[in-house]
């Protein structure tokens, strides 16, 4: 159907269409309900009420914050656009040639080429050669671009031509890079290439924007010295860490990544971490010592050591990355690793081996199996024993009051969670946990709260079943406007009090009964004095406890 | 300040225009959220008031004004907004019935506050032939048996809408029953 919409039902309304208008809008209208009903809702008189101050001063700083919002995405950090001058258009051009030239030498090859990743440096070492050892990628090569975080003059832009014997498979089809025409031109094989010595390599750290990451479930003395202060600051529970913070634990230390992927420290380890978005992958800097990952899920993830950086390729494994004499290496611990350093070719890493790699050289070593087995132990020893299923907070003393969830890896942004008042003179502040969860003996939901009633109630309700559990948590008048905490667990003993929609007295809670909202509710009866009743929740934070 | 400057201003960003507009409209838009959702719900709370009073305001003001500058003014921005708010809170209810959180007393629950049930009462064939007929009717006749019995209004209300003299309405209302009964085949 054809629905003219909100136009055509407004004009009718106002009397604006003509009469063959009017009557095909009407004989629209017999079909089309949501027609019918705005016809209905418009042309009923009846006496308009003022709005409520609170709604009409909440929906106006919604609009306000609207319209101050800049449109960036949490996490999707937008590379710095170039200038619109004519150097700026020249370099844009040639870059693109150099794009559109490298996709058409990667086609031919095979469908498991990567992406091109843009290097910031690519300045020959003198001396350096790649190591003998190194074994050959399953994987081709990534093509090679010079792309430069800043403008530089056309001709340093152009893509260099790939060199015969450079980072290339034997029996790989000679190809260069045109400067400027893109016709590719076939492999001949009866032509016989001239031997040439291998070319050194250079790996480096390519240019990447890194934002903000959250990790959960931190076990341990873990410790972070923010960037640009000179405190240290004890860890616990969830943190955010941004790409200058350094994180050192004297003893082993855990975390988890993306609320799903394991990070154990080892002792005296100081690394750092962030979010690359280039490659929507976390990015670790190991300062000092060890520290072991586990992707549960195929995961990408950055390696660095300031010096060189490693891409991890999608895997679902277990790696220990550490620092080794002036060298990066990474280990790989379950599955066969796929690593391309900045500037350098893919290298797989079978179990068992150690991919060290440095400015100049890389090699791929066996690791003794004592090390191994200590690493394994380790990681099992301080591994964390929960896992955060959904997390939201908020900073109060940030104005915007922005909060975040965390759940299954992913972020979702959420309304306010200062509470509202609501008719019946309760006010209530409620999240929807997205995607719902289940009903778990091993989960536990912790937040904090600050009050000014007697009693905070926090409810879960499951509407399917439309029923609700309700635990009444009772305060203390010294504990009044004072940030506490609380945990409780879903444990039928740990909800007291449950109401059904239909007024039920009787009650079956199965584990298929999935959690719509998470309520906290205070009474207006409740309050000391004679304020309004408020509830301020934070830090709201469902875990699942490792069963023994 | 006339409603095409205002809209002029809210279109360039100005917060103070906004402002403005909320102050001025606000009310339309409550209302309308209020009694749209009484009317198909048969109860509206102040949360879902909330909800798709906000809603309507932010979707005027999000992506650039997008939705602000569909308005063509065919009809009064007033009468305009009420429209767009109408709409806005049928698809709400659509969406949080999916979902399955709202909480109320849908219309066909509550159909016994009908004026007549002739036409929800019956079996679930009868229902069902009643509908088929329904379609096979004019438009016209249609339309009038729709507002006056699944929409539950008044013949003042349906005289409005269908912009024709509240005496009227009774015999239209007989004479579309009579053609929905020859169609539905209803003794």
């Amino acid at each position: 159907m054809n629905c003219p919409g909100s136009e055509q039902a407004a004009a009718y309304a106002d009397n604006r269409l003509d009469a063959a208008e009017s009557a095909r809008f009407l004989e629209h209208c017999a079909d089309c309900d949501d027609c019918r009903r705005t016809l209905a809702v418009l042309l009923q008189p009846r006496d308009q009420a003022a709005v409520p101050a609170p709604m009409e001063t909440r929906a106006m700083a919604a609009i306000r914050r609207s319209l101050d919002r800049a449109p960036r995405p949490f996490r999707r950090a937008v590379l710095p656009r170039p200038q619109a001058s004519p150097a700026g258009l020249l370099v844009a051009a040639a870059l693109l040639v150099g794009f559109v030239g490298l996709v058409l030498l990667a086609k031919p090859q095979s469908s498991r080429v990567e992406e091109p990743r843009p290097v910031a440096t690519k300045t020959p070492v003198p001396g350096a050669v790649a190591v003998p050892g190194t074994r050959p990628a399953p994987l081709p090569d990534t093509p090679k671009t010079e792309t430069l975080p800043r403008p530089e003059p056309l001709e340093q832009l152009r893509p260099a031509p790939v060199k015969t014997g450079e980072l290339e498979e034997p029996g790989d089809p000679k190809v260069e890079i045109p400067a400027e025409i893109l016709v590719r031109e076939p492999a001949k094989p009866e032509e016989t290439r001239p031997e040439e010595a291998p070319k050194p390599v250079t790996h480096t750290v390519a240019a990447r924007v890194l934002s903000e990451i959250q990790v959960t479930d931190i076990s341990g003395n873990l410790s972070v010295n923010r960037k640009g202060l000179r405190t240290k600051e004890r860890l616990t529970g969830v943190a955010r860490l941004a790409e200058g913070d350094v994180l050192t634990a004297d003893k082993p230390a855990s975390f988890q990544v993306d609320g799903r992927h394991p990070v154990v420290l080892s002792e005296n380890a100081s690394i750092s971490m962030a979010y690359a978005a280039q490659e929507q992958a976390p990015w670790l800097k190991v300062h000092a010592g060890e520290a072991t990952v586990e992707s549960t899920a195929a995961s990408r993830w950055v390696v660095t050591d300031g010096q060189v950086a490693v891409a991890v390729k999608p895997a679902k494994a277990r790696f220990t990355a550490s620092r080794r004499e002036a060298r990066l290496a990474v280990a790989a611990q379950t599955e066969t690793l796929y690593l391309q350093p900045d500037g350098g070719r893919l290298q797989a890493i079978h179990v068992g081996e150690e991919f060290h790699v440095g400015r100049g050289a890389a090699e791929v070593r066996p690791v003794d199996a004592a090390t191994a087995s200590r690493r394994s132990a380790a990681f099992e020893a301080s591994r964390p024993r929960q896992r955060t299923i959904f997390y939201t907070s908020c900073d109060p003393a940030d104005a915007k009051r922005e909060h975040f969830f965390v759940q299954e890896g992913n972020w979702l942004r959420n309304d306010g969670l200062l509470s509202r008042e609501r008719a019946d003179h309760s006010a209530a502040a409620a999240i929807a946990p997205n995607p719902r969860f289940s009903w778990r003996d091993s989960l536990t939901l912790k937040f904090r709260y600050m009050t000014n009633c007697r009693s905070v109630e926090a409810q879960l309700r499951v509407d399917d079943k439309k029923y609700m559990l309700q635990r009444p948590l009772p305060v203390d008048r010294r504990n009044l406007g004072q940030w506490q905490s609380a945990e409780i667990p879903f444990a039928l003993g740990s909800w007291p009090v449950f109401s059904r929609d239909d007024g039920g007295k009787q009650l079956v809670v199965s584990t298929e009964d999935k959690f719509d909202a998470i309520r906290f509710v205070v009474r207006q009866q409740d309050v000391f004095g004679d304020q309004r009743a408020y509830v301020l929740i934070d830090d709201i934070q469902v875990v699942e406890r490792e069963k023994d | 300040m006339n409603e095409k400057q205002l809209i002029d201003r809210c279109i360039r960003g100005e917060s103070g225009a906004w402002e403005q507009l909320v102050r001025e409209f606000g009310a339309a838009v409550h209302d309308a959220a209020r009694f749209t959702l009484r009317r198909v719900l048969g109860s509206a709370h102040d949360e879902d008031v909330e909800n798709v009073y906000q809603g309507v305001l932010l979707g005027l003001c999000d992506r650039d004004a997008h939705r602000l500058k569909l308005f063509q003014g065919r009809s009064s921005f007033k009468t305009w907004i009420t429209s767009v708010t109408a709409r806005f809170a049928l698809n709400y209810i659509r969406t949080e019935k999916r979902k399955g959180s709202l909480k109320y007393t849908a219309l066909d629950a509550s159909a016994s506050d009908l004026p007549d049930r002739d036409l929800q009462g019956g079996d679930a064939d009868e229902r069902e032939r009643i509908h088929q007929a329904l379609d096979r009717i004019p438009p016209r006749e249609k339309l009038i048996l729709k507002l006056f019995y699944f929409d539950g209004l008044s013949y003042k209300a349906v005289a409005e809408i269908l912009r024709i003299p509240v005496n009227s309405v009774s015999p239209l209302l007989i004479r579309a029953k009579e053609s929905l009964r020859k169609h539905a085949e209803i003794p």
